[in-house]
């Protein structure tokens, strides 16, 4: 009777031993997750705060193209907006890629603008964010994908079940590396 | 019919005695005429092309720290080629080390193990990433709890495994663009790592470097698919690697 005791208690420990490790491996990539998003969020911070530069510059030598400012305008006040999830974040931040896109396509029609030391270092920057964004973006959803597939397998699935550990949401935006970079004289 | 008292193995066992000590030297005969002929076509190589070379630094064979440097004893730098390849500048050289084994009746044998390692230099210093080419002793490292960058594509995760010092660092060098660049067939069979500012690729056995430049080439390709904004002050790359340059 007493060794059926030892071995369910050695059972027991090592259950418990073993609930521990899975529960403080979801946790720490949970907290992974979040300091992962933070990060993304200083980037995406960091593009926005270039974008009122950029549409003062342009608007110096195209006055005209109102309609295009103001778009790229309205696209940065819904993606500075606080309190998105992931999901939407990324929704905005595409919308706002779009009207970029079209903001530096009718600079071609403006060659001093093109020639604009101020213009070209804001380019610079913004495609440097952008790229810092991507590279965030990758590292985040790795993360999740590592928190998500936890959860779901078994037997951390218990664990994660037992202590409500929720999937997190994947960040997709459009990734400016994909691309081919065009190749566009100024 | 063999005379009473004839002892064969007597007989055999010079015979091969012989046949094993004429296959020895046959074959180091053999060995230092390719080993010269390799010699020959390196000179000439870097007499073309107007590169240097040196026969040998020992500075060179502890250059880095990751594998295949660092492990086994008697390690040797040879042929240390240095040059540009269309303004570009690159290094070179044969590394090897010795291993050895010892059996249950206590014969020890030394084996000695050959790479062909070229580096190129990277615009500055970036966390150490080594990317080897899958096999089954990494998928059960891997299996067994060893760390592997795992990317969006499978098809780059079946056929490398990436360990990173700082993986925030390895998502940003890994761009889809550099994981395409990674899956083109070129990149087989060779170990590719970034020590901080050197890129450096290597493949097994002695070169006689006439794929060199198709080498330096894919090394240039990689260094450019890295995104600048990983060079900048910081962006938490390290001060580099162990690597004493």
């Amino acid at each position: 009777m007493e060794w059926i005791l030892g071995i369910a208690l050695v059972f027991i420990v090592i259950a418990g031993v073993w609930a521990i490790g899975a529960y403080n491996g979801l946790v720490k990539l949970r907290n992974l997750v979040q300091e992962a998003w933070h990060q993304i969020d200083t980037e995406l911070q960091r593009r926005h705060d270039l974008i009122p530069n950029l549409v003062e510059t342009v608007k110096g030598y195209a006055k005209h193209e109102r309609e295009t400012l103001e778009a790229v305008t309205a696209a940065r006040t819904a993606a500075v907006a606080p309190g998105s999830s992931p999901a939407e974040q990324a929704q905005q931040e595409n919308i706002l890629t779009q009207a970029l896109g079209k903001l530096f396509a009718l600079a071609e029609a403006y060659p001093d603008l093109k020639a604009n030391t101020n213009f070209l270092q804001l380019q610079t920057e913004l495609t440097n964010t952008e790229d810092r964004v991507a590279a965030g973006r990758r590292f985040y959803n790795a993360n999740v994908r590592d928190l998500n597939t936890r959860i779901e397998t078994f037997p951390t699935s218990i664990i994660a079940n037992m202590f409500k550990f929720v999937k997190a949401e994947y960040f997709e935006t459009e990734d400016p590396a994909a691309r081919q970079a065009p190749n566009v004289q100024f | 019919m063999l005379p009473i008292g004839f002892d064969m193995a007597g007989v055999l066992f010079p015979l091969f005695f012989i046949a094993v000590v004429g296959f020895m030297i046959f074959a180091a005969i053999r060995g230092y005429k390719a080993a010269q002929r390799r010699q020959a076509a390196i000179a000439a190589l870097v007499a073309a092309n107007g590169w240097r070379l040196v026969s040998e630094d020992p500075t060179r064979a502890e250059l880095f720290a990751s594998p295949p440097f660092g492990t086994g004893d008697s390690r040797r730098a040879r042929s240390i080629i240095w040059g540009t390849i269309g303004d570009r500048p690159f290094e070179t050289f044969a590394y090897s080390y010795e291993t050895h084994t010892t059996d249950s009746k206590g014969h020890r044998s030394t084996t000695t193990h050959h790479f062909q390692v070229t580096w190129v230099p990277l615009t500055g210093p970036l966390a150490t990433m080594r990317f080897t080419s899958d096999n089954a002793f990494l998928r059960a490292a891997t299996k067994l709890g060893a760390r592997d960058l795992n990317v969006e594509s499978h098809e780059f995760n079946q056929r490398w495994k990436v360990w990173c010092e700082d993986e925030r660092a390895g998502h940003g060098v890994l761009t889809p663009r550099m994981i395409e660049r990674f899956l083109q067939p070129d990149l087989g069979g060779r170990g590719v790592v970034i020590e901080g500012p050197c890129l450096m690729t290597y493949t097994q056995g002695q070169s006689d470097l006439t794929d060199l430049s198709q080498t330096v080439g894919l090394l240039h390709e990689i260094a450019d698919l890295i995104p600048p904004f990983l060079f900048e002050p910081g962006n938490d790359a390290p001060a580099g690697g162990s690597a004493t340059r």
